[in-house]
């Protein structure tokens, strides 16, 4: 084990004392709080890095651009973020989305009430997936 | 006079001297009982407590030295000298524990001596400490994160001492703290979308930049890290920031979060029923309350938009539903039609 911490760590007790001592109400241990974390000095360097913020990118960041239609990402984007998606729901109503993007006729068809049948098995109450599942069932009629 | 003093006198009289016998032992006492040191010392042993084996053992020292001065005061001025040093090494001891106990970093050093009157009060600020960390752990890493951490029910200031320092601040400082804020916008669906309508948008920029982005919005506070444009959700408005933050959404303050550690806490929410779909979608904490079944809950933003999304855009199929409207363009359907027979093709 390392003997002191770093400045990470630093930061992390620091806020850790501050935000104690506010939900504090016995002063006299606010007081012991509050001198806590005031011998604490944290530079800006041992701040949280942000450089990389905008290129984070979650399940949900990708479900964004896919219900906008994909006009920021590209669909290939779109199609390559989807395999590195978790299995879930959203999963499998984004790749019948792109089925859909790329085509309306009864093959796109198919092939996205697959894939929103699939979503349905996640997440069977989901108020999107279900119209999407009855959209695509009304016109296989 | 100092009472040592007086003792050397006592001693001088009590050589020179025979009988009276019952009066000098009176004197020695009053004596003794007067000495800063003796004093001091029972103030030691009454309004201070003492832990640990250093600590039993300078306990018991000054017991026996106050017993030993009560039986033979006669070698008063040798035993206060004990006494003065037992003194010493007492008052370092609770300098060094006091120190230790405001001290921001983690030890493992034993606590041996501290007042009475002050125990309290490190309890309390252990416990707020322990609170606080465990609360920072699932803000920024999750449940998966505290799961084996474990807090007894009524602890001694030594257990509350060793679980603060060898368990929640070791782990909270292994989290990692993320450097961006999340931050969600309204939307509106078109162009190229497949439905139409509204949608909420996730993105992830530098805390900074959100900061400087936010600061002239009319902010609410929505637990500790994270904000609602309230101006937004009341006025619906569309590409500003709507809700923001760093870490997860917690449905406890700081000062309760021990407590999530024997809860059953969800970190999932529910899709919303066809019943609730025909109200507005709520403020995002509400959201998050309806959706969990008011459980408490531990809540990522990918989830939180997620459930927001759902209630948002399953609301809008409700209304369109209700309208007679194509649910991708907008357009009049009739004959039970969800969207218009044009957004399909007929050929293979």
């Amino acid at each position: 084990m390392k003997d002191s911490p770093d400045g990470m760590e630093l930061s992390l007790l620091k806020e850790c004392y501050t935000l104690a001592a506010e939900y504090e109400p016995v002063s006299a241990a606010r007081d012991i709080l509050h001198s806590r974390g005031r011998k604490i000095a944290v530079t800006e360097e041992q701040a949280p890095s942000s450089n990389n913020a905008g290129s984070m990118v979650s399940d949900q960041t990708v479900m964004s651009e896919a219900l906008r239609g994909g006009s920021g990402y590209g669909r290939l984007e779109l199609r390559r973020s989807s395999s590195r998606m978790s299995f879930c729901g959203d999963r499998e109503f984004l790749l019948a989305i792109l089925e859909l993007n790329d085509g309306r006729g009864e093959y796109a068809r198919i092939h996205a009430l697959e894939h929103i049948s699939a979503a349905l098995t996640y997440s069977p109450n989901d108020p999107r997936y279900i119209a999407l599942a009855e959209i695509l069932q009304q016109y296989g009629k | 006079m100092d009472a040592k003093r007086v003792i050397y006198l006592l001693n001088i009289l009590r050589r020179e001297t025979n009988g009276h016998d019952y009066e000098l032992n009176q004197l020695y006492e009053d004596a003794i009982s007067s000495d800063d040191d003796v004093l001091r010392l029972q103030d030691y042993l009454n309004n201070y407590n003492f832990y640990s084996g250093i600590g039993g053992s300078m306990r018991e020292n000054g017991e026996k030295l106050i017993n030993k001065l009560r039986a033979n005061p006669y070698e008063a001025l040798k035993t206060l000298e004990s006494i003065r040093q037992a003194n010493e090494m007492i008052e370092s001891e609770a300098s060094v524990c006091q120190g230790l106990l405001r001290s921001p970093e983690p030890f493992t050093e034993s606590i041996t001596v501290l007042p009475k009157k002050d125990i309290m009060d490190y309890v309390e600020a252990l416990k707020q400490t322990a609170n606080t960390a465990v609360y920072l752990i699932m803000l920024y890493g999750g449940m998966d994160d505290v799961r084996d951490l474990t807090w007894s029910a009524n602890p001694g200031l030594q257990e509350y001492i060793n679980a603060v320092n060898t368990k929640y601040l070791k782990r909270l400082m292994k989290v990692s703290r993320p450097g961006y804020s999340w931050v969600i916008s309204k939307r509106k669906l078109g162009g190229q979308a497949l439905f139409g309508g509204d949608y909420f948008h996730l993105s992830f920029e530098s805390t900074a930049s959100v900061e400087i982005l936010t600061s002239t919005l009319h902010r609410e506070p929505i637990g500790t890290h994270a904000f609602l444009n309230i101006d937004a959700y009341e006025a619906d408005k569309q590409d500003e920031p709507y809700c923001w933050g760093v870490g997860n959404l917690l449905s406890t303050p700081p000062s309760k979060a021990l407590d999530f550690l024997r809860a059953d806490v969800v970190t999932k929410t529910r899709s919303p029923f066809q019943s609730e779909l025909t109200r507005k979608i709520p403020t995002p904490t509400e959201c998050l309350r309806i959706l969990t079944d008011g459980r408490p809950f531990c809540i990522s933003s990918d989830v939180l938009v997620n459930a927001m999304n759902q209630w948002q855009m399953g609301h809008e199929i409700y209304l369109r539903k209700r309208n007679g409207h194509c649910l991708f363009c907008g357009g009049t359907v009739s004959g039970g039609r969800l969207v218009c027979p044009s957004h399909f093709t007929t050929e293979l």
